[in-house]
């Protein structure tokens, strides 16, 4: 069986943590070997969540330098800071709405444009999906749904050893009962928006 | 750690949880629970975490087990954590001493595939037979203790050198001793090298005592030795002294300017790359893509939570302490963080606690003025000891108790000063 690495980079609060979950019990459906890691000491206060989610016939559970297979970025420009986790063939989507930190907004530091923050991504990988996720997340009917509206774009992919309907029916299985029906929409929306390439 | 002491020799099975830096607090009753001993199994699991993801040092509690002399075990996965903490009890009752179960960062916050088993029933009234010769440890009886502590720590011996948690696999002459989560980076790394038959590894569980008969005769059948671990030297150095009995001369390394570091943690692209090094095998690292060209990224250093009270309650003291010169000692929590620019309230950091006690010395050893911060769930750790001494000693200093009335930080976890009765448990006192 192959081995496919996947990083999730996020902002706390984004649901970097919960997707995760999904995509481990997806594996868990499907029958396979999944080792997951994350980093989210400072989550709460502002600070970045990393997941690291190897799939297939690996033993270690983190994910080195230049060795992602696929990125998944919940933030633009935490996105652009994981680049030095990927190699020329690492596959890149990315929300593009920004969650600027408090030290833009006290004018010590400034946010790139998102225009560039794509060019810089485009020009170093093969393959790249970049969208607005916020926008279809409170098409789905909440801000929130954020990070299932990625996992769509992720699955759309296919480039993890899964199937949509096993992360589908994870989604089932994980979220909240209430929120699954919006939950199954915002995946749609990602899975759809992926699909027309923007 | 007295708790669990108590209960364990009451013959109950306890466990005892806390990380690196909390067995410094423990470590008084632990060195001495070693000569007193268990009866139902007790169990320490001793969370280490390399790199400092969330803590203020990266200290190496295998240490511990040597200096108590008691067994440790480690774990490489999620799923043999979950196996070695039944393996670890059995250990434990079968010596009469509490058993370290020693894990790191990459264990605890990583999720796998776990197959549960029948849970037992819990057994939770035990019973205490007076002893006092056992177990009051005055100096007359601690010294027949420390004698079955040094038997039990033999027979410990004899376990490691069987036991199903120190592993060999393959059976090349290129020798790679590892443990805890190095064993997944150096089985991923001999695999995606192609060097499985040249290799040899040998994977330390049961990591003190170490088995050093296993040990030598691994050695003997190897023409080089690289040993991969996080932390200190631990392993390296006994393997040296091993080899060295059995007169062998062959190359060993582990820690050097080359290899592996004692600082911070590994990752599988590392450990490849060394071990690629080590063993002299062409490899080509895969390179990240060019980074070097990318605009400065916002820094997104963790914040104090919008509408946080601390907030407010540290521009009120800058604002009181206007014009004084001062030293701000603070402490463990999410307050540390008042530390940072631009209301820089935090200039002394070294353990839970310290905020109080190092208020203490710089009162006495220098003139300017000293206020100082402490949430209310670590002043009730162990801040409020130094405190009392402050009082006798008249100590001149100012301690903002930032009594927010739970364990923010962590996931509001109960302390002392939480008044449970709303949180709808029963059977605490509100402290007043």
């Amino acid at each position: 069986m192959n081995i496919t690495r996947l990083i999730i980079v996020a902002v706390g609060g984004q649901g970097n943590l919960l997707a995760s979950k999904v995509l481990g019990e997806a594996a868990l459906i499907s029958d396979v070997p999944v080792h997951m890691s994350e980093i989210h000491g400072m989550a709460q206060r502002g600070g970045i969540v990393e997941s690291s989610i190897v799939f297939g016939d690996a033993e270690s559970t983190i994910i080195s330098n230049g060795e992602a297979d696929i990125l998944l970025g919940f933030e633009p420009s935490e996105t652009l800071r994981a680049m030095n986790r990927c190699n020329k063939n690492t596959k890149v989507i990315t929300n593009l709405a920004p969650v600027p930190s408090f030290m833009v907004a006290i004018g010590k530091d400034v946010y790139p444009e998102i225009e560039e923050i794509k060019n810089l991504i485009k020009q170093r990988t093969k393959k790249f999906i970049a969208f607005d996720a916020l926008k279809l997340a409170k098409e789905a009917g909440n801000p929130m749904t954020i990070n299932i509206v990625l996992l769509g774009a992720l699955m759309q992919t296919q480039t993890l050893m899964l199937s949509k309907e096993s992360v589908q029916q994870a989604i089932k299985i994980r979220t909240k009962k209430a929120f699954i029906d919006m939950n199954l929409r915002a995946f749609d929306l990602g899975f759809k928006t992926a699909e027309m390439g923007s | 750690m007295e708790v669990a002491a108590a209960a364990a020799n009451s013959g109950l099975r306890t466990m005892c949880i806390m990380k690196h830096v909390g067995v410094n607090v423990a470590a008084d009753p632990l060195m001495t629970l070693a000569y007193v001993g268990v009866k139902g199994g007790l169990v320490i699991i001793s969370a280490d975490d390399p790199f400092m993801f969330s803590s203020q040092n990266e200290q190496d509690n295998r240490y511990y087990g040597k200096l108590a002399g008691i067994p440790i075990l480690e774990p490489s996965s999620v799923r043999e954590a979950k196996n070695m903490t039944i393996s670890a009890f059995e250990l434990s009752e079968r010596l009469g001493e509490p058993v370290i179960l020693r894990t790191t960062t990459r264990i605890n916050h990583s999720s796998a595939f776990v197959d549960l088993g029948k849970i037992k029933n819990r057994k939770t009234k035990g019973d205490f037979k007076k002893d006092p010769f056992k177990y009051v440890t005055v100096p007359a009886v601690s010294r027949t203790l420390h004698v079955k502590l040094l038997e039990n720590l033999e027979k410990a011996e004899k376990l490691s050198e069987t036991s199903e948690h120190n592993i060999i696999t393959g059976s090349g002459s290129w020798g790679i001793i590892c443990n805890g989560v190095s064993f997944s980076y150096a089985l991923d790394a001999v695999k995606d090298l192609k060097i499985q038959d040249k290799t040899k590894i040998l994977r330390i569980g049961f990591s003190n005592p170490l088995p050093p008969k296993m040990i030598k005769n691994f050695a003997k059948q190897c023409e080089k030795i690289l040993v991969i671990e996080e932390g200190e030297p631990f392993m390296e150095e006994a393997v040296k002294a091993f080899v060295q009995e059995e007169k062998l001369i062959l190359p060993i390394k582990g820690k050097h300017k080359n290899l592996f570091s004692r600082l911070y943690e590994f990752d599988p692209g590392m450990v490849r790359e060394k071990i690629a090094n080590y063993f002299e095998i062409d490899y080509i690292p895969r390179n990240s893509v060019d980074t070097e060209k990318l605009p400065k990224i916002p820094q997104r250093p963790p914040n104090l939570c919008s509408g946080c009270s601390h907030r407010a309650t540290f521009y009120e003291v800058k604002k009181a302490a206007k014009g004084m010169e001062t030293i701000y000692p603070t402490d463990i929590g999410c307050y540390t963080l008042g530390f940072l620019p631009p209301l820089s309230v935090g200039d002394f950091l070294i353990c839970m606690g310290s905020s109080v006690s190092t208020s203490c010395g710089f009162s006495k050893a220098t003139d300017k003025k000293v206020i100082s911060f402490i949430g209310d769930s670590t002043f009730f750790h162990s801040g409020i000891t130094g405190l009392v001494n402050a009082v006798f000693n008249n100590h001149n200093f100012t301690l903002v108790i930032l009594d927010n009335g739970t364990t923010a930080m962590t996931g509001h976890q109960p302390n002392p000063g939480v008044d449970m009765s709303l949180m709808n448990f029963d059977g605490y006192n509100l402290l007043e």
